[in-house]
């Protein structure tokens, strides 16, 4: 069974002649442990794509299975749970909550994952210490650099061992150093946990380290690539 | 971990939310202090009315006039002896018997009224707390009369001095006695600081030739929200009338009813104002985080998560507000509980016209500044909704990327 099973999946934006396409009939099988770049020009559908997969958003027509669930029939509470659990996230702008430290914005994830209270706080420094932020637990996000600040946010999608780690142009606000640094993290990642990482970029450095390229355009899949 | 967000949240914009809590604060302010102040206004009419000349109970002839400077002497009645089913609800009782007098010291005159008292119980009935006597109370006729402070001022006379008082008999023929003043009393009441000439009953039945008649009979009950049913239960003698503080008080009492009902309006303004800036800030807030609250869904929050953090929020705001507003409300009330507010400066200036003692205790009431606090936390609760829902409605697919 697929880790992620997309099949003909239709997304529209709009109505009548404002009617945008985004999506228009995507099939895509993703196994645990891929490495996987959608890349695609920018309205290609990439982000479209990404927010079916990781339950953010529902198809309109055709299927998204996680795990074999057909996320479609979920209700909100169904698909917050699901997101909750399974899937993490790293965004192009980070997306830390700005009023929690480093510690308590990954602490908070695993929190919503269900996570028993006992234990939480040290794993959570374990996983910083992992991504290399060991000694700024208690750093809020603006006392941190931007490279700083997507690991914690790489800490705050691992630390759940989720199914499936959706990252959005995860470089594109990184300078090439730590841009360079935050991939070969969850490359390491990838490798030792066998964690399944699903980007979307126009970063060639990306492209360069994954094993696999799906090509977007016009909403359309038009090259899937596994590279050895 | 959502009220810790919640806490952090809300002192990430420390001045707007000063802003917004200051509404809060003034309006459940305005609620303690405004309570406290007409409860203790209402109270204070009451004293003014019972500790003075109502007692509880108070028997009088039928008809007796109300309002004025009138006393007539023509319906008097012998001191009742209250029935034995009756007497386990009574405190004390006591006799006065009222009249009008002229009053001469030298040059100086004035119409007075005179209250003849039970010198053994009259204080039983009639509160003597606020009594400040120069001299003494008189215990006999030999003793002579006790002047209201502002008779004494008006009449320019002190203690030790003699005074005519000149009085209608019950018969119609003028009586007139040279007595003593054996001491000047401020009460802070105007019914007698203002009108009053205090004596011995004996003194003032030999004056007005009683035969021992009085006009009043007041009894103190050990509760007082009992009157109107000891009333009821009470066959009062041929010829005379029953009635109650409430029933005496119930003018004033129209008067504080009234402005509660102002005071309520200008809280209901004031809340409403501190409600439509709680829900900007929280709107604001909303608006300002988009892609937090998108980031929250992402992972995992519900949209109930959503509506709870910001309405937690808006309730925080509120809570603290209110606990601020019902602090400072509350301990100027309080202050004022303890202290009183002298208020004989006023009654001075008025001539001894108003309704009302000399010292104002305010109404210090522990569940009204609780209830002050709760309300002024739901409304801003019910202010954050709004927005709260709006923050919740956001689309997560967008908002992680705004």
């Amino acid at each position: 069974m697929s880790l992620v099973s997309v099949v003909n999946a239709v997304k529209t934006y709009g109505t009548g002649e404002a009617a945008v396409h985004a999506l228009r009939g995507v099939s895509i099988e993703i196994e645990p442990a891929e490495f996987t770049v959608i890349s695609g020009p920018s309205g290609s559908g990439k982000s479209t794509l990404l927010n079916l997969i990781g339950c953010l958003d529902v198809p309109d027509g055709g299927t998204v299975r996680i795990e074999g669930r057909d996320v479609n029939g979920l209700d909100g509470s169904s698909l917050a749970a699901l997101r909750a659990a399974r899937i993490g996230f790293i965004f192009q702008s980070f997306n830390l909550i700005p009023v929690l430290t480093a510690l308590e914005n990954v602490e908070l994830a695993l929190q919503l994952a269900g996570a028993p209270a006992a234990g939480r706080r040290e794993k959570c420094a374990e996983t910083l210490t992992a991504v290399g932020l060991g000694g700024l637990l208690d750093r809020r996000p603006n006392q941190l650099s931007g490279g700083q600040q997507q690991r914690v946010a790489v800490a705050r999608a691992l630390v759940k061992q989720p199914a499936l780690v959706i990252a959005d142009e995860p470089t594109a606000n990184l300078d090439s150093t730590s841009g360079t640094a935050v991939l070969d993290l969850m490359r390491d990642m990838n490798a030792a946990r066998g964690v399944t990482f699903l980007f979307s970029t126009h970063d060639p450095k990306v492209m360069e380290r994954a094993r696999r390229v799906v090509t977007l355009t016009d909403g359309q899949i038009t090259a899937d690539e596994f590279r050895t | 971990m959502m009220l810790r967000l919640a806490v952090r949240n809300l002192l990430r914009n420390t001045r707007r939310t000063v802003l917004s809590l200051a509404a809060v604060v003034a309006g459940v302010g305005v609620l303690v202090l405004g309570q406290g102040f007409i409860g203790g206004m209402e109270e204070n009419a009451i004293r003014a009315v019972v500790d003075t000349s109502t007692g509880h109970v108070l028997l009088r002839p039928a008809g007796y006039p109300t309002e004025g400077l009138q006393h007539p002497v023509d319906d008097l009645f012998q001191s009742p002896v209250l029935p034995a089913e009756l007497a386990a609800s009574v405190e004390a009782s006591a006799p006065r018997l009222l009249f009008i007098a002229r009053a001469i010291h030298g040059p100086d005159a004035m119409r007075i009224r005179a209250i003849g008292f039970d010198p053994e119980r009259d204080a039983t009935v009639f509160s003597r707390g606020t009594w400040h006597v120069d001299g003494a109370t008189p215990k006999s006729a030999a003793d002579g009369v006790l002047l209201g402070a502002g008779v004494a001022r008006n009449l320019r006379a002190k203690t030790g001095d003699t005074i005519v008082l000149q009085a209608r008999t019950r018969a119609g023929a003028i009586n007139a006695l040279e007595l003593k003043v054996a001491g000047v009393v401020a009460t802070g009441a105007p019914f007698i600081d203002q009108t009053a000439v205090m004596m011995a009953m004996d003194q003032a039945q030999t004056l007005v030739i009683a035969d021992g008649a009085v006009s009043h009979f007041a009894v103190r009950l050990h509760d007082r929200d009992d009157a109107t049913a000891f009333v009821q239960r009470w066959t009062a003698p041929a010829g005379t009338e029953a009635t109650t503080w409430i029933a005496e008080t119930a003018a004033v009492l129209r008067i504080q009813s009234i402005r509660r009902a102002a005071l309520n309006l200008l809280v209901a303004a004031l809340l409403g104002m501190s409600a439509a800036g709680i829900a900007n800030t929280i709107l604001m807030a909303a608006y300002e985080r988009v892609r937090e609250v998108g980031t929250l869904r992402a992972l995992g929050f519900t949209r109930r998560d959503v509506l709870a953090l910001f309405v937690l929020e808006g309730a925080m705001m509120g809570a603290i507000g209110a606990l601020l507003g019902a602090a400072l409300g509350g301990g100027v009330v309080y202050h004022y509980h303890q202290v009183g507010i002298d208020l004989s400066g006023l009654i001075e200036q008025t001539g001894g016209n108003l309704p009302i003692a000399a010292m104002l205790y305010t109404d210090w009431s522990p569940p009204t500044v609780a209830g002050a606090v709760a309300f002024g936390t739901v409304i801003a609760m019910l202010a954050s909704v709004y927005p709260a829902h709006v923050a919740s409605r956001m689309v997560p697919a967008d908002a992680v990327r705004a």
